[in-house]
């Protein structure tokens, strides 16, 4: 295959993977919109107060939690810190959904915290008699959320902190700044290009999350999809929702272009060392910060996980978990691997070719990652129905019976939505390998004759062998953990082991599928040991 | 001429340490009012650390830096960096890439906007960049971020300035017009400056005064050419230029002698006249060749740099470096030579 060919071959998969986008912006315009006049009439300007509450809070948990141990990591020396920049990651690794649960149980009228109070001072109160916080709200949903998507935060601003280095911060205060003055007027507006960054992938992570928001009953622009899709069967009034969402996203990302204007963020250094070493009352504060951080977010809940796992015995007969168990894993081994695939295409075209819009198939196929990922199964749904219609009025002129769903309504579905969502995942990791390998590897071997595959599968699927595995394995376990694009798309009675969770916590058992929420955890971890390695993560 | 009367900072015997390792070691050194301080000396000899000391970034474990009779930093008193009045630029000129080159400027300025824009203004055009005003940093060459920096440090009036490497990110034909016009700021201002460098070059362009840092400590310090021509350590002799070393001794004459140049016509300092057998370093312009068919010395390599001719010459046993100016007529590889020594002040050296 020559250059040209190569370069199609990108250009058509990067097409197909952005169809779902570009019909969800043509389908919003579809003239089928009595559903969502209704919507608008009746329950949707509610929802989007709750959504915009609910992000909101969330945006400004994270600010609260990622912001302050972001810069106490980067810039300070106190006790623990070793511990604690790899420690304070893994939260990533809980469910968001499970962490409302265990929570949920926690502080609930009949839980341990409560019952204790009562034993403490009166034994015979009833509920409602004495005042104690509700969790099952809207801000109760963005502590939930904020506690597990803080460390995305935490992770971008941690890096940008790092590669403003001392200097700046040095001459500022040379200049008669003290140091809270220098991060009020140096640190923070540099590092927020940064910061937004994070704040949008959190917000997209609010925006489409329903496990957790559907389980506390609060109603949001997510709750309205699923009830527009799955209750009415309105393609399109889900469609026009998901826009009113990335709109939302899309706006905040705008106004932040905007506003940085012809600035430019070049400072970049590595190796720094601690800018402030703190001591008593301050090194003690820091790292009890950083401590409570890591023990709400991902120690607690796990030990309640764990003790749920012993006390419950009915794990052991669910023969159900293992057949979810294998058909999870098949689907996410596919997906990644076409996943992975794809960005080796991407990657290797870019690489060969002499055209600076090589780069585009793979910059094109990755925005979907920002996309919630309730709007992005939405947005698969509609060109596949689409199809599915034009398709079965074909069969049937032809004289066959009509085949009905069979990319909707299959596990085709769901293996298309994951590719969609987690192309940039793989696309990161194998792109960063392929940039590792010198260009004169590609100028020996073509000058030795070989062809664009030779090179590509003597020299640098050999050469990349490590990251292709590592791709492979960073969207398997995305795949595993995603909830709702396989609530949402998943064929009748085909549950994948985060929607078999999150059936249990919806139905408030999750002490039935403690081990299967555990596997959930374990397989989170990975990426955060990954993460630690590497010391850095794009989002 | 330093006096206690005009000396603005003080670093008396200041020992540091960076992670646990000792980086100065009881370092000692004053700044007069208006003067221009080099502390010249090799990667890792502890220069940047001493000019982060007097920033106030780095504490002290002993010794003490006062700034104009008051004290700065001690083993148990740090005044805080912001409230010394010292601005420090760095080699990166660490530009604040958020902000234009006029909000750079009024950053660090305490005054009302208006009175902070005219401030900041009247230094851009002492700088002679006051047509870039609102452009950010990013969009400046390297010689203009270096002048915007130089404004923005003088803006605070600082009581010192402190420079780091400031020239070495400076195209090379820029920087010698840099340097003059900076150095001219500077003056016009009456402000001391601290200047770290490891070029001699720049020191000697820049600085009234010099001071070489070996280990932590200041090994000599004076004017460019005491440190030039009586250097007191043959680091620094070296690293004042390169040279020829030979063994010498001493003749009764009080002039050095060397088996294979004769008797030099360089004189031996009084405190050197008694030891037997010297180590001396002569530089390439102290020597000169002289074609001679019958020569004892011959030609085996040259290098033209422009300004001069470098001719490696053996002579014997030994080799010789020897320069001569380039718009003399060259000689071959393979001629024969005499060399011949200048006059000149011997720097010499115990034999070790």
């Amino acid at each position: 295959m020559n250059n040209k060919k190569w370069l199609i071959l990108a250009w058509a998969t990067s097409f197909c993977l952005i169809l779902p986008a570009l019909f969800l912006l043509a389908q919003s315009f579809a003239s089928d919109t009595e559903l969502f006049d209704h919507l608008w009439a009746t329950v949707l300007t509610d929802y989007i107060v709750n959504t915009l509450q609910l992000v909101s809070l969330v945006l400004i948990f994270s600010v609260l939690f990622a912001i302050p141990v972001a810069w106490l990591v980067a810039m300070c020396d106190f006790p623990g810190k070793r511990y604690f920049q790899w420690l304070l990651m893994l939260p990533l690794a809980m469910p968001a959904y499970v962490v409302a649960y265990v929570y949920t149980d926690l502080f609930d009228f009949a839980g341990p915290i409560q019952r204790a109070l009562r034993a403490l001072f009166q034994s015979d109160v009833a509920v409602g008699q004495y005042w104690f916080f509700e969790i099952r709200n809207v801000p109760g949903a963005a502590v939930m959320l904020a506690l597990v998507l803080y460390p995305y935060l935490y992770l971008i601003a941690r890096t940008a902190f790092l590669e403003q280095g001392a200097h700046l911060l040095q001459v500022s205060r040379s200049l008669g700044q003290s140091p809270w003055q220098s991060f009020k007027r140096v640190a923070v507006p540099l590092c927020r290009p940064a910061i937004v960054v994070g704040l949008v992938f959190i917000g997209a992570e609010a925006l489409g999350d329903f496990a957790t928001v559907h389980y506390f009953a609060v109603n949001t622009l997510t709750t309205a999809v699923y009830d527009s899709w799955l209750g009415h069967g309105s393609l399109s009034a889900a469609a026009k929702i998901s826009i009113l969402m990335l709109i939302g996203v899309m706006a905040i990302l705008a106004i932040e272009r905007w506003q940085r204007g012809r600035q430019r963020y070049y400072h970049k250094y590595t190796g720094q060392t601690a800018l402030f070493r703190l001591s008593g009352w301050q090194a003690q504060g820091a790292s009890a910060y950083c401590a409570l951080l890591v023990f709400a977010g991902f120690i607690l809940p796990a030990l309640i996980l764990v003790s749920y796992t012993i006390e419950s015995t009915s794990f052991n007969a669910d023969s159900r978990l293992g057949v979810v168990l294998l058909q999870t894993a098949w689907l996410a081994i596919l997906a990644a691997v076409i996943t992975t695939a794809l960005a080796i295409i991407f990657s290797f075209t870019n690489r060969i070719s002499r055209q600076a819009s090589a780069a585009l198939p793979s910059k094109l196929s990755s925005m979907s990652y920002m996309m919630p990922s309730t709007v992005l199964a939405i947005a698969v749904l509609i060109p596949m129905t689409l199809f599915e219609i034009k398709f079965n009025d074909l069969w049937v002129w032809l004289g066959f019976d009509a085949p009905g769903l069979f990319l909707s309504g299959t596990v085709f579905a769901l293996v298309f939505a994951f590719v969609v969502r987690f192309q940039a995942v793989a696309n990161g990791t194998i792109e960063s390998s392929f940039l590792a390998v010198s260009p004169s590897l590609d100028m020996a071997a073509k000058s030795m004759g070989k062809s664009n595959q030779q090179l590509l599968f003597s020299i640098h699927i050999p050469l990349i062998r490590k990251s292709i595995f590592t791709a492979v394995l960073l969207v398997f376990i995305e795949c595993m953990k995603e909830l709702p694009a396989a609530l949402l798309l998943r064929p009748f009675n085909f549950d994948t082991l985060a929607t078999y969770v999150y059936q249990y916590v919806s139905d408030e058992q999750l002490e039935q599928a403690a081990f299967a929420a555990i596997l959930i955890v374990l397989a989170g971890l990975y990426p955060v040991v990954r993460l630690t390695q590497t010391g850095e993560r794009t989002t | 001429m330093t006096t206690d009367s005009n000396i603005a900072l003080h670093l008396n015997n200041i020992s540091v340490s960076y992670q646990h390792k000792p980086v100065l070691d009881k370092l000692s050194l004053t700044i007069a009012d208006n003067e221009i301080m080099c502390l010249l000396g090799q990667s890792g000899s502890g220069k940047t650390t001493a000019l982060k000391s007097i920033a106030g970034l780095l504490p002290l474990r002993n010794g003490e830096i006062t700034l104009n009779g008051e004290c700065l930093s001690s083993a148990k008193h740090c005044v805080m960096p912001e409230q010394r009045g010292i601005s420090i630029i760095f080699q990166d000129f660490a530009l604040f890439p958020h902000m234009t080159v006029l909000e750079n400027v009024c950053f660090g300025i305490k005054a009302r906007a208006q009175v902070a824009n005219d401030k900041a203004s009247a230094l851009l055009a002492l700088v002679k960049m006051s047509d870039y005003k609102s452009v950010y940093p990013s969009e400046l060459s390297g010689g203009q971020q270096q002048r915007v920096a130089i404004a923005r440090a003088l803006a605070t009036d600082p009581k010192v300035l402190l420079l780091d490497e400031p020239f070495s990110n400076v195209d090379h034909h820029l920087k010698e017009q840099l340097m003059l016009d900076i150095r001219k700021v500077l003056k016009q201002h009456h402000t001391p400056a601290v200047f770290v460098t490891h070029s001699k070059e720049e020191a000697f362009a820049f600085a009234d005064k010099l001071a070489f840092m070996e280990s932590g400590k200041v090994i000599q310090e004076g004017i460019a050419e005491s440190l030039y021509f009586e250097p007191n350590s043959a680091s620094l002799a070296e690293s004042m230029g390169e040279g020829n070393w030979l063994e010498v001794s001493v003749t009764e004459d009080k002039l050095t002698h060397c088996p294979y140049l004769g008797t030099m016509p360089t004189a031996v300092p009084d405190e050197q006249q008694h030891s037997s057998t010297l180590h001396q370093f002569i530089r390439p312009n102290q020597l000169i060749l002289e074609a001679n068919p019958t020569g004892n010395a011959e030609i085996i390599d040259q290098a033209f740099n422009g300004e001069s001719r470098h001719y490696f010459v053996r002579l014997d046993k030994i080799e010789l470096r020897v320069s001569a100016v380039s718009n003399t007529k060259s000689l071959p590889n393979g001629a024969l030579v005499d060399v011949t020594v200048l006059p000149h002040q011997a720097i010499l050296f115990e034999s070790t």
